[in-house]
């Protein structure tokens, strides 16, 4: 049987920290405003009965993703896997899948990403404080801490302006055999990554073991992002 | 608001379904008495097209990769309503220049009836279109009323647009067709599709409920006023006016015609902005 990514996010493991969505940052080469895994915070009541809850959030590679159904040119497609995908050199910018996904999880580059590590030559303290364009020079890479991994698979590294981007489930890590970043930089192993078809993973184990929840049932978009108990 | 599509896509499904309307207008005066209106069907037939290529053309200022819509043509997705759109449209502009040519080379009467009928299916169907592209994405506000109010609203400003610019032949259109009684019957149409959409928003589910909040709270104006008065019922009191001869239509047609030009604006852009609002 092909295999079946999810993930699956314990809430009651998670303790807030915002790892995931570092790893991510650094992992894709996303610039500031374009968030793959991000979170949201909710607060409930009425001080001092005050609940507070944070919720992991990245693409949910839907079974019957609305983004992959509007999408002009399937640039944005589903992989045998069940990754949902996107592909730069088809797209046209035109922002159908954005409208169509009810989760918020896919952004537009506005503008070249990391482009002033090129031009901004400007330092705090001249000839005390290293410019942009100098850290980059002295990396040999587009910015400071670039990673170059990202873009393997023809996949662009760092994605060009005019086109959408989104969460891959780090496909570039599972080709080899690795886990997303999100999963291995959670402190408390909140996430859990694998197969869904493989009755002896342990994503499949633990979907069985407890009542999971998605967001947005009501979308009928079948995510495969999974969250189990709660927050508090 | 995170307005993923502005004002430029307003236009193209203004501008488009001005086209598509002034088409089928020149359509159907050209197959009643080509003779007689041969002037009137030239323009739209010339107009039409143009019109339509204004929008495209501001359409594709608002894409991240413009030159990459040429990757469209093998790239289909058939679940996508602007993959299909693409196709419609090029094709609709092309059999659309070809008539306006050929109307402009050798006269309306030498026009093949064929054509102009293929011309007018897909006329209807970048019409329909234009609504499609819209509840295709499925956000509450895009729901399945917009294609038929989008197709009415481009007929009506359409066939107002060439009025406006054949007002010789106005007399003529009111003793032939009784015009305003026509128009009103469309306008009444137009009327009964909006409200059947705002009551689909204001009754079903809990979201849909949140997009009909917005509707009537935060584009208050922009519809009941600009869409909603000005655009359709100003002009369907007028007109009923001019039917019971209170009034000349010839003093109120410029700015009546005018008005439900502007109201269909109004509208496709509200509807455009609300389903990003909510």
């Amino acid at each position: 049987m092909a295999k079946k990514y999810g993930m699956i996010i314990d809430l009651h493991r998670c303790v807030g920290c915002g790892a995931c969505d570092l790893a991510c940052k650094s992992e894709n080469n996303t610039p500031v405003g374009i968030d793959w895994a991000s979170h949201k915070i909710e607060t409930y009541g009425v001080f001092p009965k005050v609940t507070y809850t944070h919720t992991p959030t990245l693409c949910n590679h839907c079974e019957d993703a609305p983004c992959v159904r509007v999408c002009p040119t399937h640039a944005m497609h589903k992989t045998e896997e069940g990754f949902v995908v996107h592909d730069p050199s088809i797209c046209i910018g035109c922002k159908s899948c954005m409208l169509a996904d009810p989760y918020g999880v896919i952004f537009f580059n506005k503008t070249d990403a990391f482009s002033d590590y090129v031009s901004d030559d400007s330092s705090i303290v001249k000839g005390g404080t290293f410019s942009k364009k100098e850290l980059s020079d002295k990396a040999k890479a587009p910015f400071p801490n670039f990673n170059a991994a990202r873009g393997a698979g023809g996949y662009e590294a760092i994605r060009r302006k005019g086109t959408v981007e989104k969460c891959t489930f780090c496909n570039h890590r599972v080709a080899q055999g690795l886990s997303p970043a999100c999963v291995v930089a959670c402190p408390a192993d909140a996430r859990i990554f694998g197969d869904l078809n493989d009755e002896k993973s342990q994503i499949a184990t633990t979907l069985k073991a407890h009542k999971p929840t998605v967001l947005l049932p009501e979308k009928g978009t079948n995510p495969k992002v999974f969250y189990i108990r709660s927050y508090n | 608001m995170q307005l993923l599509w502005d004002v430029r896509v307003s236009l193209d499904l203004f501008l488009g379904g001005l086209g598509v309307g002034a088409f089928l207008v020149g359509v159907i005066l050209y197959y009643v008495d080509v003779k007689n209106y041969e002037g009137f069907v030239k323009k739209s037939f010339v107009i039409a097209p143009l019109l339509v290529i204004a929008g495209l053309l501001l359409l594709l200022t608002e894409l991240g990769r413009p030159l990459n819509v040429i990757k469209t043509i093998y790239a289909v997705n058939p679940t996508s309503f602007m993959s299909i759109g693409i196709f419609l449209q090029s094709a609709f502009v092309a059999v659309a220049l070809l008539i306006a040519f050929k109307a402009l080379t050798s006269g309306v009467s030498s026009l093949s009836s064929k054509i102009i009928y293929a011309g007018a299916i897909l006329a209807g169907l970048v019409g329909l279109y234009h609504g499609f592209l819209l509840s295709g994405i499925a956000k509450e506000p895009w729901n399945n009323a917009i294609p038929v109010i989008f197709f009415i609203s481009s007929i009506l400003a359409g066939s107002s647009l060439m009025i406006l610019l054949n007002l010789d032949s106005l007399e003529n259109l009111v003793a032939r067709f009784k015009l305003p009684l026509i128009i009103n019957m469309i306008l009444t149409l137009e009327l009964a599709a909006v409200f059947a959409w705002v009551y689909n928003l204001a009754l079903t589910t809990a979201s849909s409920k949140h997009a009909y909040d917005v509707l009537i709270s935060s584009f208050s104006m922009e519809f009941w006023v600009l869409s909603i008065l000005i655009g359709l019922i100003a002009p369907l009191v007028i007109f009923t006016l001019v039917i019971l001869n209170k009034l000349s239509l010839k003093a109120v047609a410029i700015p009546t015609f005018s008005i439900i030009v502007a109201g269909s604006f109004f509208l496709k852009n509200l509807v455009v902005y609300l389903g990003q609002a909510v």
